[in-house]
């Protein structure tokens, strides 16, 4: 195995400038997942503006670290005030909170800390080793493969689904027709854009996706009245020999479960968390302990949701496939820089691959560092008071929409999307299949287009050509088992936990 | 609003148990009616959107030797409209219904008074500028909405307009929205 490139990638990511950006991504990132108000795609999707002045691989690197810094600071608030950041560590509440209840907090997050660690770096290098294979594949990679890609992508949103297959589908159409507005590829003629000239671009995903999920969050909060008081004692830190030997198993365990699902577009964060919590059931030494406060019910899921979460960027990387909202926010990123992830962005910007990838690892590192020793620092967030932090983020949400573009039709836009995303929570029409049309739909419509152009109009280029072909077969499966198995299904069935879970699944 | 102020009545013996993801906060549940109704209008409002969106392609070219501007609008919009009617059906057989959380006491206006305050303070942003929009905005927020002490929220929305404003200014080059009307903007707001 060549490692040249992934040496060359650290030589970039070892600059002064690089290594601010990564602590600086992993800093957000940490706190995003601490404030219970901000999810990873609001959080995600709000700092991008931050990112506009800097080059794309700094640009990338950051927000990369913010989407990993996420899952770290997730497990503070599931620990201390049995309210999970976000839905991925939601499950580390059962025996996190009771081990603070102990007195036990500092051990938990110390070793969920580990374990995340453990699973991220795993992850990496196995994004490592998949990455040159898959990337030699990009040269075979033309308009036909691509929209086959794309509509791979987009049969995902079916795993995506929470209770309801037509809710999903319903939010998926929407997040493709929003990807319509704008100037057509075809013609050149403004679509839905009602005369406004801002829109000619097409709709700010950005904007939409910070009011979807930032400001429709603070507003299903208000409704709902939800709110926790904190407990913010922490006490001692690293894990006896025992806590230790009893975590090492969970730990491996959940690191594997974590990647495996993470290599799978569409499976979520929580799902990983959620199964890696279900082996420790079975297989753990002390399984009678779990639910009471025992150490292996928060460091098997920690582990599970960072070995996801590094995992997931694996079929970004190679294949261009965004497997969850917030890895579709940052292929927005990409997108903004210019950059097309993908087996494609191995050929054309090396570089910029390869320091991102270094930068994984770099930055697993500070998140370490970040949640082991500098653990006082979160709690100290946690102090704040709801009503103050609904107003800080209200204003981190009118600031950041507006700094996309410099404008307050952005802003607008927001806002707008925000009571939809109160709606939307309302009815239970899940969020995460709108972000995957909305993002992929463009290039969709595109990589068509070209396609047929190539083929003079003929649709049969896409199962003429072997990979192609191949993709679309896949996509078909993936749409189709989940339908039949619905229309089958047996109605007396209560929901399973898991696809409960999957409703306001972020990751 | 009606549908939610029926939440509220529905919910108003809230015992305020705060509850992992806000799932099963303890409280008592939605009436099953009342999930029915808003499901019932959300399907029309979907449907709705479906039937103005084909109207809306169809005045873009449907096909040329390929997919036209219209195709791909006009397809999602009959989508919508299938979707809507299946989700209909569902609804009044009560297949798929969802968990409703219930609405908080005080929610409903607690969310009118920051959708109306948040109204306002996108309208004015260019208007008079950010700096004093944001600085009332987060002073109402603060006291009304939050019940927060005056001096402190004061502290807060002068720092959150003014200071927000100043940093980023000076740090990201970012320059928020100024006054238009000439006496703000000559006080350099």
């Amino acid at each position: 195995m060549d490692l040249s490139h992934l040496i060359g990638g650290f030589g970039d990511v070892l600059t002064l400038q690089n290594l601010l950006l990564v602590f600086a991504g992993c800093f957000l990132g940490t706190l995003i997942g601490v404030l219970p108000g901000v999810g990873p795609v609001a959080g995600t999707a709000i700092l991008i503006p931050l990112t506009m002045g800097l080059d794309p691989a700094g640009a990338i690197i950051m927000l990369a670290a913010i989407f990993y810094g996420s899952q770290y600071g997730g497990t503070i608030t599931s620990v201390l005030i049995n309210t999970p950041g976000e839905a991925a560590s939601a499950i580390t509440c059962i025996d996190g909170y009771e081990m603070t209840k102990q007195g036990r907090s500092g051990i938990a997050l110390g070793i969920a800390a580990i374990g995340s660690f453990v699973g991220g770096m795993l992850a990496t290098v196995g994004l490592v080793v998949a990455a040159a294979p898959l990337a030699s594949l990009g040269l075979e990679v033309g308009p036909p493969e691509f929209f086959a890609l794309m509509v791979l992508g987009m049969s995902l949103l079916v795993g995506l689904a929470g209770r309801s297959m037509v809710r999903a589908l319903i939010s998926g159409a929407i997040g493709l027709l929003l990807a319509m507005v704008g100037i057509d590829p075809v013609e050149g003629r403004p679509r839905f854009a009602f005369g406004v000239v801002h829109f000619f671009d097409g709709i700010e995903f950005v904007a939409v996706l910070v009011g979807l999920f930032g400001l429709g969050e603070i507003l299903a909060n208000l409704l709902e009245s939800r709110s926790a008081s904190p407990t913010t004692k922490v006490g001692r830190l690293l894990p006896t020999k025992r806590d230790l030997q009893d975590s090492r198993g969970p730990i491996a365990r959940g690191s594997l479960v974590g990647f495996l699902l993470g290599l799978i577009p569409g499976m979520t964060g929580s799902v990983s968390s959620l199964l890696a919590y279900g082996a420790e059931r079975r297989f753990a030494r002390n399984r009678d302990r779990l639910g009471k406060g025992a150490i292996e019910g928060v460091a098997s899921p920690e582990s599970a949701n960072n070995a996801h979460a590094n995992a997931a960027l694996i079929p970004l990387f190679t294949l261009g496939i965004p497997g969850s909202p917030t890895v579709a926010v940052l292929m927005g990123a990409f997108l903004m820089n210019g950059l097309t992830p993908g087996p494609t962005m191995f050929q054309s910007d090396p570089d910029i691959a390869w320091a991102v990838i270094a930068s994984l690892f770099v930055g697993n590192v500070v998140c370490l560092v970040l949640n082991l020793p500098l653990i006082r620092i979160w709690t100290m967030f946690l102090k704040i008071p709801t009503s103050l932090l609904t107003v800080i983020i209200l204003v981190f949400l009118v600031v950041g929409s507006y700094s996309i573009n410099n404008s307050t039709i952005d802003v607008m836009v927001m806002f707008a999307f925000g009571i939809v995303g109160l709606f939307f929570r309302r009815l239970d029409i899940p969020l995460a299949p709108l972000v995957l049309t909305l993002i992929l739909g463009p290039f969709m419509e595109e990589s068509l287009r070209q396609s047929l152009e190539l083929s003079l109009g003929e649709f049969s280029i896409f199962f003429t050509r072997p990979i192609s072909l191949t993709l679309l077969v896949l996509a078909a499966v993936i749409f189709l088992v989940p339908l039949v198995r619905y229309l089958l299904r047996d109605k007396s069935q209560p929901t399973s936990a898991m696809s409960r879970m999957r409703e306001d699944v972020e990751v | 609003m009606r549908t939610l102020a029926d939440d509220d009545e529905i919910s108003a013996r809230d015992d305020g148990n705060g509850s992992v993801g806000g799932a099963g906060t303890g409280r008592r549940p939605v009436a099953d009616r009342l999930i029915r109704r808003h499901q019932f209008a959300g399907a029309v409002a979907v449907a709705a959107l479906g039937v103005a969106t084909v109207i809306g392609a169809l005045d873009l070219g449907y096909w040329q030797q390929g997919p036209g501007p219209g195709f791909f609008p006009l397809w999602a919009g009959v989508l919508l409209v299938l979707l809507a009617v299946i989700w209909a059906g569902q609804v009044a057989r009560g297949v798929a219904l969802p968990d409703e959380t219930p609405v908080g006491e005080g929610g409903v206006r607690r969310v009118m008074l920051v959708v109306v305050a948040l109204a306002a303070l996108v309208a004015s942003l260019d208007l008079v500028g950010y700096q004093l929009s944001m600085s009332v905005f987060v002073f109402y927020t603060l006291v009304v909405v939050g019940r927060r002490r005056w001096l402190e929220s004061l502290v807060v929305a002068a720092v959150a307009g003014f200071g927000v404003y100043t940093l980023f200014a000076s740090v990201l080059q970012v320059f928020l929205p100024t006054a238009s009307v000439g006496v703000l903007a000559g006080l350099g707001l």
